[in-house]
């Protein structure tokens, strides 16, 4: 947070063709603590996160306890730092599963012939008229709360949309140029596919991919805020959210801290996302 | 603009710092004025609950919340007070054979139901083989009819309740609400429909049940035509309300909001991190009630490895800081428990208090005699390579109240420190149930809401099996907890009861069945106008004798 009043607006605009705006900064700062606090959280706070010490219960944010203490008396700092683990995991294994099971089904329903993209595409219409959530929901309810499954019901809400975009990326590569003269040469079916259609469908996907952490991430905190993701005294943002929401009038530091840890990690991550789409719209338009 | 805005501001806090000085006062006395002034008939309350009942069937559901509202519709043959002492009611005389196999009552002779049709002898057998009926799907009242075979009515004004065996709580049953009566019309007239509340439930008590808006509200108005009320309340005649509007808000937020905001007048219950928040408002007073029956308690399964060994049940009863994580996890509202039972339930020992207490020492010798001597990498004693680890299954999160699951990692974090692995997977209900109560788990938690010592033989009587509809999921058989179990429903003498239920006590924590946790406390926020309002000895809020200041 400290990072946004660092990175103060240039007051000449340097003349590059990809301005490098006080946001981007930010966001580099807040995804490098990021990815540094889910390696290294020891590295931050001698604190643990589990240890209770009802004697201290609900302390105020201060120089003890910087972002205060909850109920039990643990320290909310190192458990937001040890959740960055948990929470980021989630949310980047849910979206590779996503991305891989929805590459499977878009890249069947684009080469597979007509019926099996009739009947796969109607499919992915049905899960993408239910919003992703309801479906995570339905997903972990029959295979139970806990980490994986709510990585693989995040994965189940989210590849519908992926499933498309590879469709759509990979009838625009087949019928291509290079992938028609390939087949001319005698290229076998599996070595195109692997060879020339996957690599040229990855682009979009990756950048739609980057943008759709968030989401992933925002929803697994959501499943977990309902009591269906790692369970405690496991430091998680979503659960921990939902163990301060009874104090936001009494103790608000138990909700803010994690709420406000699940916003800067979605929000920087989609600043990237958003200017990897515009940089790979102008190399393609280009 | 902005300086006026902050002068506000000031005065404002000034405000409320002035008023918070006051409340400290009138607090305590704020009952007592309402003793002292003088009643006011008329006017409307809005009564703020938790829970929306799933059935408004007194004699069908197992539910507290149906209950509570329909003890303000419904009366019963007698009337137990706090102190566990029988009063007449809808009854004025009654007597039990000896064998405790025959109940006679002698009936009041001027009480209508609302829809005009007497209350007789006839109306008691009705409604009593109504519930054992099994078309009626009783959840409750028919357990506490127990071993009903019939009832005979004598005469119009005297009905004979018989039992295969002896039931030494029947009046306490008779006294609930689950055991209420309906208007034989309405039975006839709306049967298998009687959960659905409404103008189907006709009662003969102080208010009658007006409407139901699903998800909303129930309206109750007060029955013009009531005069026996019994001798315990504060008046007699019809009640002081004209209305009272029972709303369902299940968020505390909204519910405390609601109360704060001066758009319930009482709220029932308001969560212990809330009650220094209500407490310091001048407006609102707090009303806090022991709830009786069996505490909140760790129920320790004595057939499943670690826990069938007394020495590693007795170390996770001393092994926790049960005094301190009570208190930080319910700011001081609720108290420690010490035993099965509540304080405020009949037949209570109160010589086990202080006599287990917090000894982490004892406990990890308790653990070295047992042979948990090692230890592995993540600091948990080992067994011949094996792991000391107890799994606690968690329920889904909506079925958890009263934060108990903070309180279990508390109770995780204690015993982490004595070398022991608690484990809690988040099982949904029908696992749970099915699990917890089919003896595979190694702790189960819950508490067991009756004003009757009979608790102790649901939880520690052998026949009590959870496999079977019974509730002692310690699966301990023990002749002398099940001999002294059983014979204490077989005399109505008190001493003899005493010392049945105190050993019963004692042996339950000498064997370490379970861990007693915290006493259930019913903690209601009321606004200062309203006065008269009582809970009765199940902890709900009792409206009749309720009325409104000016």
């Amino acid at each position: 947070m400290t990072t946004l009043t660092v990175a103060a607006p240039p007051r000449r605009r340097p003349r590059l063709r990809t301005a490098v705006r006080p946001a981007h900064v930010a966001t580099a700062a807040v995804l490098t603590l990021i990815v540094l606090a889910a390696a290294f959280p020891g590295l931050f706070t001698s604190a643990s996160p589990v240890d209770t010490d009802p004697v201290h219960a609900l302390t105020a944010p201060g120089a003890a306890h910087w972002f205060g203490t909850d109920q039990l008396g643990r320290d909310i700092f190192a458990r937001v730092l040890y959740g960055t683990r948990t929470s980021v995991w989630l949310g980047l294994g849910s979206t590779v599963l996503a991305v891989a099971a929805g590459s499977v089904l878009g890249l069947a329903a684009a080469l597979g012939g007509r019926w099996t993209d009739q009947a796969l595409m109607r499919l992915v219409d049905a899960l993408l008229a239910l919003p992703p959530i309801l479906l995570g929901l339905l997903a972990v309810t029959i295979l139970g709360p806990g980490t994986l499954n709510v990585m693989i019901a995040i994965a189940v809400a989210f590849s519908p949309g992926y499933a498309r975009l590879v469709r759509a990326e990979a009838l625009v590569v087949r019928t291509s140029g290079y992938v028609e003269s390939a087949t001319v040469l005698g290229l076998r079916r599996p070595l195109l596919v692997v060879r020339h259609i996957v690599p040229n469908a990855l682009g979009p996907l990756l950048v739609l991919a980057t943008v759709g952490f968030g989401s992933s991430l925002i929803a697994a905190s959501g499943l977990s805020f309902l009591g269906l993701g790692p369970q405690p005294p496991s430091p998680e943002w979503g659960t921990m959210l939902s163990e301060g929401r009874n104090f936001l009038a009494t103790a608000w530091w138990i909700g803010v801290f994690p709420g406000a840890a699940i916003t800067f990690t979605a929000l920087s991550v989609n600043v990237v996302g958003r200017r990897a789409q515009a940089r790979f719209t102008r190399r393609t338009d280009g | 603009m902005p300086v006026n805005r902050s002068r506000a501001l000031v005065l404002a806090a000034a405000g409320s710092l002035f008023l918070g000085a006051c409340s400290g006062a009138g607090d305590t006395d704020g009952a007592a004025a309402g003793a002292t002034a003088t009643p006011v008939s008329g006017g409307s309350l809005t009564y703020a609950v938790d829970t929306e009942p799933v059935s408004f069937d007194i004699h069908a559901s197992p539910q507290d919340i149906t209950g509570a509202i329909q003890r303000n519709v419904f009366d019963s043959l007698v009337h137990q007070d706090s102190k566990g002492e029988f009063h007449p009611w809808l009854a004025t005389k009654w007597s039990a054979s000896k064998d405790l196999k025959t109940y006679t009552f002698h009936l009041r002779d001027d009480v209508k139901f609302t829809d005009g049709t007497a209350f007789d002898a006839e109306a008691v057998k009705i409604n009593f083989d109504r519930i054992v009926n099994k078309s009626t799907k009783s959840q409750y009242a028919s357990s506490l009819l127990g071993p009903y075979t019939g009832t005979t009515v004598v005469d119009a004004r005297t009905v004979e309740v018989h039992f295969s065996a002896p039931v030494a709580s029947f009046l306490q049953a008779a006294s609930t609400p689950y055991l209420g009566f309906y208007s034989p019309a309405a039975i006839k007239k709306y049967g298998s429909k009687l959960s659905a509340g409404g103008a189907a439930a006709v009662g003969t008590g102080p208010f009658e049940f007006t409407s139901y808006t699903k998800g909303q509200s129930v309206t109750l108005t007060r029955n013009p035509a009531y005069k026996w009320a019994p001798s315990t309340a504060a008046h007699t005649g019809p009640a002081y309300l004209d209305k009272l509007t029972i709303r369902f808000l299940s968020q505390d937020a909204t519910r405390v909001g609601a109360l704060t905001s001066g758009q319930v007048q009482v709220a029932d219950p308001i969560p212990p991190a809330d009650v220094k928040t209500v407490k310091a408002n001048s407006q609102l007073q707090v009303l806090t009630t022991d709830a009786p029956g069996a505490n909140y308690a760790l129920v320790l399964n004595t057939t499943q490895k670690p826990l069938d060994d007394i020495r590693v049940r007795r170390a996770v009863l001393r092994g926790i800081d049960i005094d301190t994580a009570v208190k930080s996890v319910y700011f001081g509202v609720y108290k420690r428990a010490w035993g099965p039972i509540s304080p405020t339930t009949p037949y209570y020992d109160k010589a086990l208090e202080n006599t287990w207490t917090y000894d982490p020492t004892l406990a990890a010798k308790s653990l070295d005699e047992a042979g948990w001597t090692g230890r592995d990498s993540d600091g948990y004693r080992t067994k011949s390579g094996k792991r000391l680890s107890i799994e606690w299954p968690l329920m889904p999160q909506e079925y958890i109240r009263e934060q108990r699951d903070t309180l279990g990692q508390a109770i995780q974090a204690d015993l982490k420190k004595l070398g022991i692995e608690i484990k809690r997977p988040r099982l949904d209900i029908g696992t749970y149930i099915a699990k917890v109560y089919g003896g595979q788990e190694g702790i189960a938690d819950y508490s067991w809401a009756r004003f009757d010592p009979d608790v102790l033989r649901l939880y520690f009587n052998s026949s009590s099996d959870p496999r079977e509809g019974g509730q002692n999921a310690t699966f301990y058989k023990d002749a002398d907890l099940d001999k002294w179990t059983d014979q204490a429903q077989t005399t109505l003498d008190k001493n003899t009861r005493q010392d049945l239920y105190a050993k019963t006590q004692q042996r339950a924590i000498d064997l370490a069945l379970e861990v007693p946790l915290y006493v259930r406390t019913a903690v209601v926020g009321v606004a200062s106008d309203v006065h008269g309002l009582k809970t009765d000895p199940n902890t709900w809020a009792n409206f009749y004798d309720t009325w409104i200041g000016k």
